[in-house]
């Protein structure tokens, strides 16, 4: 991935997360990007695919956990807030409707992409040190940062 | 935002009893299903049921009772265009209004949704103006058929 597939990919990345949280959950949220960042196991990360004959690319979400609950807390109350389902849910969602807008944005631009429907991740591990072109994205939100993770890959 | 939209005249006004109309909410995510359902109660919508996929929502359509369906594309089971296209199937179903809801806003997939039947085609994420706007056309439409 060159510097300028980098950026233009960042671009529609950043703008549809931005306007999600804007519309969704009335939320402002900064980009910033970033090319450390630990991870924990207290993070949530969904997945999905994007993928052609020859190419794919993969998006995880990754958030910490109290970050959904303030923001499911705000919209529904402590209680749907307090399920890990609704918080997997709520992750799955927002990748949803990121990777949608991406998979737009390539496929207007001469792709034939299909997305993989989201799922939840279970951990940031050894697959995620290969030497697959990566880009993320920090996104900061009540003061901390969640990330979105790209990887692209030719495939044979 | 709303994109597409079939058989809008906008011209008259708004007459029937929304406490009434029946709202089948179609979506896999919970958390979509639940803003969905708050939106409309907040437009004064009363009657709203959850299905988390299309072979759900056909169980529920079936009864006849339903009104507006505001279901999403993609989802296990049957995706929206596949529950779609079976409901138009059924000639009793011809004043039902299909609402589109999906974060899918490829051109080709919006032609393909409204030529399948769809009444009207709203890209997540969409705010609240964009959801009533959708709705107040949808009644207009409703009471346009049914009148």
């Amino acid at each position: 991935m060159n510097n300028n597939q980098r950026k233009e990919l960042a671009d529609v990345i950043t703008s549809q997360t931005i306007e999600l949280f804007k519309v969704m959950f009335g939320a402002d949220i900064e980009p910033h990007m970033n090319d450390n960042h630990d991870f924990n196991d207290d993070d949530l990360i969904s997945k999905v695919t994007l993928s052609e004959e020859g190419f794919e690319i993969v998006l995880k979400f990754i958030f910490p956990r109290h970050i959904l609950v303030e923001l499911l807390n705000d919209m529904y109350g402590s209680i749907m807030a307090n399920h890990e389902s609704a918080r997997e849910d709520a992750i799955c969602e927002i990748s949803n409707i990121v990777c949608s807008g991406l998979k737009t944005y390539l496929n207007e631009k001469g792709h034939s992409l299909e997305m993989s429907l989201p799922s939840i991740y279970c951990s940031y591990n050894a697959e995620d040190s290969s030497d697959k072109e990566c880009l993320k994205i920090d996104f900061f939100l009540l003061g901390e940062a969640f990330t979105v993770d790209l990887k692209m890959d030719e495939t044979s | 935002m709303i994109v597409a939209w079939n058989h809008a005249d906008g011209r008259s006004e708004g007459l029937m009893d929304r406490e009434n109309l029946r709202i089948l909410v179609v979506d896999d995510h919970m958390i979509m299903r639940s803003l969905i359902e708050k939106t409309a109660i907040s437009l004064g919508l009363k009657q709203i049921l959850h299905a988390e996929n299309g072979k759900q929502a056909l169980d529920k359509i079936n009864d006849g009772t339903i009104d507006i369906i505001l279901a999403d594309w993609n989802m296990p089971e049957m995706c929206g265009l596949d529950l779609l296209k079976a409901v138009r199937q059924n000639e009793d179903n011809n004043n039902l209004a299909f609402i589109m809801v999906t974060a899918e806003s490829e051109g080709t997939k919006m032609m393909e949704a409204m030529n399948s039947g769809a009444t009207a085609y709203l890209v997540k994420p969409f705010s609240s103006d964009d959801f009533k706007e959708t709705i107040d056309k949808i009644i207009l439409w409703l009471e346009k058929r049914r009148n």
